[in-house]
């Protein structure tokens, strides 16, 4: 949302995933309060922030080079990170998996309820995201602004209000990452910064702005990582997202769905 | 041997013909104007002759060389230089820089020469920072060699467009609407300029759509319109083809029946 | 006007000279020599992103692959440091070749995040080429450095001094004389309108690889002083992490300018000195000023000062 859409290089999107990480953390184990409450708690949370992000963080640079956002994001990263190793230590915590004892087995692959409630929500996240973008009408001002944000606010639309919800909603997603994601890879202060990498490379290879190319994107990933990790090398694993990374940009330089900006 | 050759010059955009079968040839030392309403290929046909766009089909000659394949650096190399329709300039350099880089393809010294200040490299700047004054002062930015490029007003940066070009010490000069944008003074001040470029010897093709300039300037035209060839003549002979006025329906009709 | 500058700049000189002989204290040499060690990088990097406008996020990889070719070849082949030290700038300037050819095909943040990528991919190489690099475990007993035949030990902190210095002062010099050069100026052409260079015949690709190949070669450099300073490199002193902070001393000196990567370099090295005291905040005081400064200086404090200089 804020690499596609709004087009600024957020590099403190995996602290946000953090945060979400940490407001979890703070829902379900602190306040003992139930998972998916927790995790809408954290999203809605983390949102609120993105907002004063946006504001205080990337409003005044949007009309410079982009390199300045990128460069930004990078202050707000290092000063996110440090600031959480400094408030919550760099001991990891520990988020409940209230799932976790269920298993059950499909065609001789055993899974995991957790896991598969986290399929689920992410892939229920991106319907409504989905669903938003392409037939609200909010969401539609959000698609247009995108496209040509002279003319959006030529017609009306609040360019601010747009850039702040669509960050929001960039934040409260990436908090949600972080809030479902907490149980089974731990709490910590860069928890976030392997997130961010493959959000990017996502983002990339399915071609910006596009939220099918990011859902294609990310399961092909997703799907070589784990598969490579086991079969090739698992030192290695990580890498195997940029090589594709590469490999795609190399190619196709607008991404598998991106559009031409020749 | 004509300058420039386009032999059944094509482009393609999956259904759309934006330039069909269209032949065009230029002889060194001539002016000519290339007319046409709006989305008739005219600045697609510059983009294809000069290396920014690949040919669908078709060749295109320079000096007796096929250069329909080769990339748009290499053809500028050759002397075959453009200028584009949105004013292109560097905006972050001064006016003097601007017309330095220009100068980029006759430039023989390289960097090695830079790093031991060889007496080539120092003599070749200053002689480039002369021209470069000299180029200013025929476009009549003279005084502004210090300023930075973007605090140009508009008809000015056009100006300097086309003083970069003119750094690269075309053969053949494309211009892509030199007027676009103009009011009439300035139009009138960029067709002098355009003027003088040509009694040096460069020889013009310009895409233009002010027929002021183009009735004036141009020795010859040619019509294009859904990418083909509509006409070609002498101005007089384009104003009275009833195949032109029939394209031009209506803006272009009255703007030419009035001479 | 033109001889008050060239008195300033000879006094600059000499007194840089006799720093290490007016301020013994090995401490301050120690941060100078790092300082410089740092700033033949981020000159380095002046160049790519300075001059073409791309950010290069595999810098830190780079300096990596100097760094570890010029450890490998003195301890385990023990040529002459000096010899390894070359070749070190021409395997990473290599490297920046093969690299930098697939990586300039796309622009703008898909260059940093490609180059981003690649930094990824050497650090892991780093890591767990075990036999090669020594892995996380670092690579230990680097040769200080000492010129053969005659003798003189410079593997004291001020004798380095001058080495760094003599370093320090080509990349310098090729920054500046890339300013005034054809090829600055295509850099520059590249960086401003690629449509308009290429209409005046520069070669956008040659124009990039060219920068590339350069800058690399200047990090391999560092990367190369940085192993026999230090005698022992591990992958941890080439991550991203070093990467942002070569970037933030580019940003906050000023990028594409002469004076920015020195001073910037300095800063920060100067800056976690100070702030000992308060080491937890650290890190966060430098992000703070970087987002300042892309707010308020975006030039950076030498762009800011020319800047100034020019509305007079």
């Amino acid at each position: 949302m804020s690499f596609g859409i709004m087009n600024i290089t957020n590099f403190a999107h995996g602290t946000i995933y953090m945060l979400g990480g940490y407001a979890m953390y703070l829902f379900s184990m602190v306040l003992h309060l139930p998972f998916f409450v927790s995790v809408a708690l954290a999203m809605m949370v983390v949102g609120l922030m993105g907002i004063v992000f946006e504001r205080i963080v990337f409003r005044p640079i949007y009309d410079g080079p982009e390199v300045n956002s990128l460069l930004i994001s990078l202050g707000l990263l290092i000063v996110l990170e440090n600031a959480a190793l400094l408030l919550w230590g760099s001991e990891t915590l520990n988020v409940a998996a209230p799932y976790n004892s269920i298993q059950f087995s499909i065609l001789s692959v055993s899974m995991n309820l957790q896991r598969v409630i986290i399929l689920i929500s992410s892939m229920f996240l991106i319907g409504m995201l989905y669903i938003f973008l392409n037939f609200t009408r909010f969401g539609k001002a959000i698609v247009a602004t995108a496209q040509n944000p002279k003319g959006a606010s030529l017609v009306g639309i609040d360019i601010p209000k747009i850039y702040m919800s669509t960050f929001a909603i960039s934040a409260g997603l990436a908090a949600a990452g972080g809030a479902l994601l907490s149980p089974l890879f731990y709490v910590y202060p860069t928890m976030g910064s392997m997130p961010l990498l493959i959000a990017f490379v996502v983002v990339v290879v399915g071609g910006m702005g596009n939220v099918q190319g990011a859902v294609v994107g990310g399961f092909l990933i997703g799907i070589v990582e784990s598969l490579g990790g086991a079969y090739i090398s698992s030192d290695y694993k990580n890498a195997f997202a940029f090589i594709i990374l590469i490999g795609v940009l190399l190619i196709r330089p607008q991404g598998l769905f991106g559009r031409s900006t020749r | 041997m004509s300058l420039l050759v386009c032999n059944q010059v094509s482009k393609h955009f999956g259904g759309l013909k934006a330039v069909d079968r269209v032949d065009l040839s230029v002889e060194e030392g001539e002016i000519i104007g290339l007319i046409g309403p709006n989305g008739a290929g005219k600045t697609t046909l510059f983009n294809l002759i000069t290396g920014f766009l690949d040919v669908t089909d078709g060749t295109i000659l320079y000096e007796g060389r096929d250069i329909t394949r080769q990339p748009s650096h290499i053809i500028a190399a050759h002397g075959m230089i453009r200028t584009f329709q949105k004013i292109n300039i560097f905006r972050e350099l001064s006016v003097l820089d601007n017309v330095l880089i220009g100068h980029h393809i006759h430039i023989k010294s390289n960097f090695l020469h830079a790093l031991l200040h060889s007496r080539k490299k120092l003599r070749e700047e200053t002689q480039m920072r002369k021209e470069s004054l000299e180029i200013l002062e025929k476009v009549g930015l003279g005084g502004w060699a210090n300023r930075l490029a973007k605090n140009l007003p508009l008809g000015l940066q056009r100006a300097l467009g086309i003083a970069v070009g003119l750094a690269a010490h075309p053969k053949l000069l494309l211009l892509d609407e030199p007027a676009s944008g103009m009011n009439t003074e300035e139009t009138r001040y960029i067709m002098e300029v355009i003027r003088d470029v040509h009694k040096s010897g460069i020889t013009i093709l310009m895409v233009e759509h002010d027929m002021n300039v183009v009735m004036n300037l141009c020795e010859r035209l040619v019509v294009l319109d859904f990418g083909k060839v509509v006409s070609r003549g002498t101005p007089l002979e384009i104003q009275n083809d009833p195949n032109v006025i029939e394209v031009y329906l209506g803006k272009g009709y009255k703007h030419v029946a009035a001479h | 006007m033109k001889t008050g500058k060239l008195f300033i700049g000879i006094g600059l000189f000499l007194f840089v000279l006799i720093i290490p002989l007016i301020v013994p204290d090995p401490y301050y040499n120690r941060i100078l020599n790092v300082a410089f060690i740092y700033a033949i990088s981020v000159y380095g990097f002046n160049i790519i992103s300075g001059l073409t406008g791309q950010l290069n996020f595999a810098h830190a990889g780079f300096v990596g692959i100097g760094a570890y070719t010029s450890a490998i070849l003195t301890s385990t082949f023990t040529l002459p440091v000096g010899w390894a030290m070359l070749i070190a700038v021409l395997v990473t300037g290599f490297f920046g070749l093969i690299i930098g050819f697939p990586a300039l095909r796309t622009r703008g943040v898909y260059f940093s995040l490609t180059t981003l990528g690649f930094g990824v991919i050497l650090f892991m190489i780093f890591e767990n080429w075990i036999d090669l690099t020594g892995g996380p475990m670092g690579f230990t007993g680097i040769p200080p450095v000492y010129i053969s035949g005659i003798d003189i030990d410079f593997g004291t902190k001020s004798a380095f001094y001058y080495i760094c210095l003599f370093f320090l002062g080509i990349a310098i010099y090729i920054n500046r004389e890339l300013f005034h050069s054809k090829l600055g100026r295509a850099m520059l052409a590249v960086h401003g309108n690629e449509d308009l260079a290429q209409s005046v015949g520069i070669s956008i690709v040659k124009t990039k690889l060219i920068a590339f190949v350069m800058a690399t070669m200047l990090l391999g450099l560092s990367g190369s002083l940085f192993a026999h300073y230090f005698h022992f490199i591990s992958p941890t002193s080439f991550t991203i992490t070093e990467t942002f902070s070569c970037l933030t001393m580019l940003v906050v000196g000023g990028m594409g300018t002469l004076a920015g990567p020195l001073i910037g370099s300095v800063i920060f090295t100067i800056l976690p000195e100070v702030l000992r005291g308060l080491a937890e905040l650290q890190l966060i005081i430098y992000g703070i000023i970087l987002m300042l400064c892309i707010i308020f200086m975006p030039e950076g404090i030498v762009g800011y000062i020319k800047k100034k200089r020019e509305k007079a």
